[in-house]
């Protein structure tokens, strides 16, 4: 009994490691075995990216999205399964917003309930900041959806074989400045 | 890939300096200079990703599974390649010039490329339809100095491979045909597209239009001497070229150019082509120079602040002509691009002014100039193990903006010293915002300031006053990393934690150990003694304290007598060894049990307790005393019976044992006197020591009437120490059979020098019942460890002093024998076996004479019946048992 909970224990740490270095390796884009990113725990998550087109007949329509210009929009899908056999609580899914992207407004289904600058620290949606007039008096503005670089949701409990799934868009980022 | 997103990281980078510390739902930034950075607009605000970037995302959660053990996943990763999208933008458009017939004309054109990679420009130019007339020798020229004329004569189709963002100068001359007439027009169009990418086609035109006329036609070229130099560098030369390129003489050609910011006019610098270059032309407001009709009229800020204003009063038709000045960059411009434009205005022989037109715009290129200051900060006392804020205020003293990557260098500080960064909040850590793995500033404009904080977490054990720690606070431009700038932030003296151990109420505060005791408690030996102590922290930090407590103010051993114990409890009685944290200013309560030993010397006994941080060596000791009772006692045991015949004499035992806490009876303390006392007379007694300690009177015990006498090492009797004193009672012969005399033995306690109350008297008493016949009968033991029923060892009547342990046998040896002159008849032998002993049948009760009557039966307790019968004088009957301790 004592031994197997060693193991178990020794399982998780592991397994909670490689959930940090993956996602340490997503904010800096740098990945180079997206395999070893895959979690071995309960929760399997699974992200699909695609484009945002009008289709012929002017309805919206998800293609692939290997690759993009500039301007166009993906819509990233992400899943998170149970695959366990219990239940898992405070499931707090978390979407990083790319650099060079920027998220769309109201795009984020169900909405989003934190937002986050660095990816680390996470804040209420949406993000407020204050900054000082040069009259000096400070004024709480919203942050450019541009500066987002991650959103989180607060999924709650998660039973069992049960799925749940979040969507959000950004929008790859275009040189505004013409000469 | 990496270096590919390193504008982008940037940018990402710039909003994590912008997250708020704890505050919930508001960011906080640093105040005005990101403020103004989040203001201004920022080319780098919205740039696509470069073309072939991959951008990966990844999906996490966070959530704690069935056992509450919080864990996390993550998603594979979803990849979408950044593709090419070209795009540029083609200036100027609609341009007008006049000409005359068989006259050549420029149009300069700028094409940028805006898209996320790079791209390479087709260039054309056509006639375009619906005009008055085609221009012949149509062709484009690079113009990579911007002087608006082409550099060289090689017509050119592409503008060559163009980096996103680069530029791209180019100008399209043509030949007004000599068929032209006057107020004819001509129109050229100018088209770019993009290579890089096949769709949508990035396509686009300019129209230029150039306007036949029969009167005079002024053309205005300008250049610089150099198109790029640092801030404050110069003199450089502008150049503004006329040329009447028409058929009749203009009159008035006003060239005008406002001296734009960034540049400075150099005074008396213009010169004019006509008049050569030893005239200098006036700068302020004059008459004409030249000889009329060729004259100029020139200022420099009289009719228009901070403008050139040249009047040239005449150009003939073919006639040009040059006027120059030179300006210098001024100190401290902003590095970037300074625009000259030119405007012109004549009279083509109409009458009537044409203009303002305009030359060519020449563009000035300010390089990039680093610089950096930064202040340190002194901090005048800090207390131990505490954290020192240090504020640095770096400035950006260079032309652009810039960033500056922090370092530091420990130069006193003691080890163990750890040092952070932050941002000017001082709570969020300073981050790498430029991307060069070292944190830094971020962007900051120019003389922009920004606070970087350092704070210094002191090692625990470190304090002093005057010790001047100085660490080195450097700030390297990002940009030139030649450029740096270092500060030194001290502290000049570190104020060491303190304790105060106190007995509470009862004093003790400040600074031990005291020289005299601070609670004196009294006590007994073999008691226990709660003495109560406060330990206040009277640091500013929280600390730690080790207890301890020694007999010695120097702490040099922490060892107490054997017997004592020392224990330090909390006030909920558990045992500790460290008061648990303290904060400042905080007290605690702790007990210190004290148990001294049965036997211990009356007297003081000096205890030190000390509190002792491990982390600060903060200290503190308490001085506290002990007294232990003097206890004088003596217990003196033995009441026996025995038999003596008339004339004969019986041996008694009888122990005496000093059980207080002083020496007794060496005749000069005091004096412990033993007195007999026979009750009928003719009786007599003698006490001797049993020095040999056989339990047997021998030829070396001596004998005493008092317990002077030399006996464990020394006279008296020590503190603990019993001796045996052997009582030798003498019947006078005759004495009627049944007769019984007690013997009384008295040990009486005189003080000598000592001064406290004497020990009560102790006395014993022993009956001797005289008897007829003369038998002995002596009882003997030896030990039978293996209960083998054999003895290990010769038979004794001294006490068994070792192995007599439950379980073990031991062999009893009675022994009896008729001393006298008659036989001894119907002589019977009874015994029991001894309390907590069961009789053993192995090697079972025996007799040399007569025979063994009773027994119990094995491992029963009871009584034992020898018959030995008629003992002649001199004979012996010797019987044996055995039995076994219990267990």
């Amino acid at each position: 009994m004592k031994a197997n909970r060693t193991v178990l224990t020794h399982s998780r740490r592991s397994a909670l490691a490689g959930g940090i270095a993956a996602v340490c390796v997503a904010l800096s884009l740098a990945w180079t075995e997206p395999a070893a990113a895959q979690s071995k725990g309960d929760v399997q998550i699974s992200l699909l990216a695609r484009k945002v087109t009008a289709a012929a007949d002017g309805k919206e329509q998800l293609i692939a999205a290997d690759t993009a210009r500039p301007g166009e929009v993906i819509q990233y899908d992400a899943v998170y399964s149970n695959t366990g056999k219990k239940e898992v609580r405070n499931l707090a899914p978390t979407l990083p917003i790319p650099a060079g992207m920027e998220f769309v407004a109201e795009s984020a289904k169900p909405a989003a309930t934190q937002a986050s600058l660095d990816g680390r620290t996470f804040e209420a949606f949406p993000l407020v900041r204050k900054i000082k007039r040069p009259d000096g008096r400070v004024e709480e503005v919203p942050v450019p959806f541009s500066e987002y670089r991650a959103l989180r949701w607060n999924a709650g409990e998660l039973k069992a074989g049960a799925t749940t799934r979040i969507i959000a868009r950004a929008r790859l980022q275009t040189n505004v400045a013409s000469r | 890939m990496i270096r590919n997103f390193l504008h982008l990281t940037r940018r990402f980078a710039r909003a994590t300096q912008a997250v708020a510390g704890p505050h919930r739902g508001a960011l906080r930034i640093a105040f005005l200079a990101l403020a103004l950075v989040a203001l201004a607009p920022n080319p780098l605000e919205s740039a696509a990703p470069p073309a072939g970037t991959s951008i990966g995302n990844q999906a996490s959660a966070s959530y704690t599974d069935s056992s509450n053990t919080p864990r996390t996943a993550t998603s594979n990763v979803a990849l979408t390649i950044v593709q090419q999208v070209s795009s540029f933008a083609l200036t100027t458009d609609a341009q007008t010039k006049q000409s005359a017939a068989g006259g050549q004309v420029f149009f300069p054109h700028t094409i940028s490329n805006t898209g996320n990679g790079t791209d390479t420009f087709t260039l054309s130019v056509t006639n375009a339809t619906g005009d008055n007339f085609d221009l012949t020798s149509l062709a484009l020229y690079a113009d990579l100095n911007g002087d608006g004329l082409p550099d060289n004569n090689t017509a050119i189709t592409s503008s060559g491979p163009l980096v996103a963002g680069a530029t791209f100068k180019f100008v399209a001359v043509g030949t007004v045909p000599s068929s032209a007439t006057a107020a004819q027009s001509g129109n050229i169009t100018i088209t770019a597209a993009g290579t890089a990418t096949a769709s949508p086609a990035a396509a686009a035109s300019n129209t230029d239009t150039v306007t036949v006329t029969a009167n005079g036609v002024v053309t205005v070229t300008q250049s610089l001497s150099s198109n790029s130099g640092a801030a404050g560098s110069g003199p450089y030369t502008v150049t503004i070229n006329y040329n009447n390129i028409g058929n009749v003489t203009v009159t008035n050609v006003n060239l005008l150019n406002v001296i734009p910011a960034g540049f400075s006019y150099v005074t008396n610098s213009a010169r004019w082509s006509v008049l050569g270059a030893g005239t200098a032309l006036t700068d302020a407001a004059g008459g004409a120079q030249g000889t009329s009709p060729d004259t100029i009229t020139y200022d420099y800020g009289a009719t228009v602040a901070g403008r050139v204003t040249a009047v040239i009063a005449r150009v003939l038709p073919g006639q040009s002509g040059t006027l120059t000045f030179t300006v210098t960059i001024t100190a401290g411009t902003q590095a970037g691009k300074i625009q000259n434009p030119v405007t012109y205005t004549y009279d083509p022989g109409t009458g009537t002014a044409l203009g303002p037109l305009s030359a060519n715009t020449t563009e000035f290129t300010v390089t990039q100039s680093t610089g950096v200051s930064i202040s340190g900060q002194t901090v005048a006392s800090a207390t131990q193990g505490s954290t020192v804020t240090f504020t640095n205020t770096v400035q950006n003293t260079g032309n652009g903006t810039d960033s500056f990557d922090i370092t530091i260098a420990n130069t006193s500080f003691p080890a163990g010293t750890t040092f952070t960064l932050y941002q000017s909040d001082g709570n969020t850590p300073l981050v790498d915002v430029n991307g060069n793995g070292i944190p830094d500033t971020g962007p900051l404009t120019t003389n922009a300031t920004y606070n970087v904080v350092v704070k210094a977490v002191l090692p625990t054990g470190s304090s002093g006053t005057g010790v001047n720690y100085t660490v080195a606070v450097t700030a390297t431009s990002k940009t030139s990393s030649a450029t740096t700038a270092s500060a030194n932030d001290v502290l000049t003296s570190v104020v060491g934690n303190t304790v105060d151990l106190t007995n509470g109420a009862s004093g003790g505060g400040g600074a031990g150990p005291e020289v005299s005791a601070v609670v004196s408690q009294s006590a007994n030996p073999n008691t226990t003694t709660r003495f109560t102590l406060g330990i206040t922290n009277t640091s500013g930090v929280a600390d730690i304290y080790n207890l301890a407590a020694s007999t010695n103010s120097g702490f040099s051993t922490t060892t107490f007598p054997a017997g004592w114990s020392v224990v330090f409890r909390d006030t909920a009685e558990a045992i500790i060894t460290s008061s648990g944290v303290l904060n400042a200013g905080a007290d605690k309560t702790v007990y210190v049990d004290v148990t001294v030993p049965t036997g211990q010397a009356p007297g003081t006994n000096h205890l030190y307790f000390r509190v002792t941080s491990p982390t600060s060596a903060a200290t503190d000791t308490l001085h506290d005393a002990l007294i232990i009772n003097t206890v004088r006692s003596l217990s003196f045991t033995g009441n026996h019976n025995g038999q003596v015949t008339p004339g004969g004499f019986v041996v008694f035992a009888h122990t005496i044992v000093n059980n207080g806490n002083v020496l007794e009876g060496d005749g000069t303390l005091s004096s412990i006197n033993l007195t007999r006392a026979d009750s009928l007379s003719g009786w007599s007694s003698v006490i001797y020591y049993d020095l040999d300690g056989d339990g047997a009177i021998g030829a070396s015990d001596p004998i005493i009437t008092s317990l002077s006498f030399v006996s464990d090492g020394g006279a008296g009797l020590a503190v603990g120490e019993s001796v045996r004193l052997l009582v030798k009672v003498y019947s006078p012969p005759g004495t009627p059979v049944g007769t019984i005399d007690a013997t009384t033995v008295t040990a009486t306690t005189a003080n000598g020098t000592y001064v406290t109350t004497v020990p009560s008297v102790v006395l014993v008493a022993n009956n001797s019942t005289v008897i007829s016949g003369d038998l002995q009968l002596t009882k003997e033991q030896a030990l039978d460890a293996n209960l083998d029923g054999t003895p290990d060892t010769a038979y004794t009547t001294a006490d068994l002093s070792t192995g007599a342990l439950p379980g073990k046998a031991i062999r009893y040896r009675i022994t009896v024998k008729n001393n006298g002159s008659t036989p001894a008849t119907s002589v019977k032998i009874y015994d029991t076996t001894p309390a907590y002993t069961l009789y053993t049948s192995t090697s079972p009760a025996a007799t040399t004479v007569g025979s063994v009557t009773t027994v119990p039966s094995n491992g029963a307790a009871g009584a034992l019946q020898f018959d030995i019968g008629t003992l002649n004088p001199g004979q012996s009957a010797v019987v044996t048992f055995g039995v076994i301790i219990q267990q």
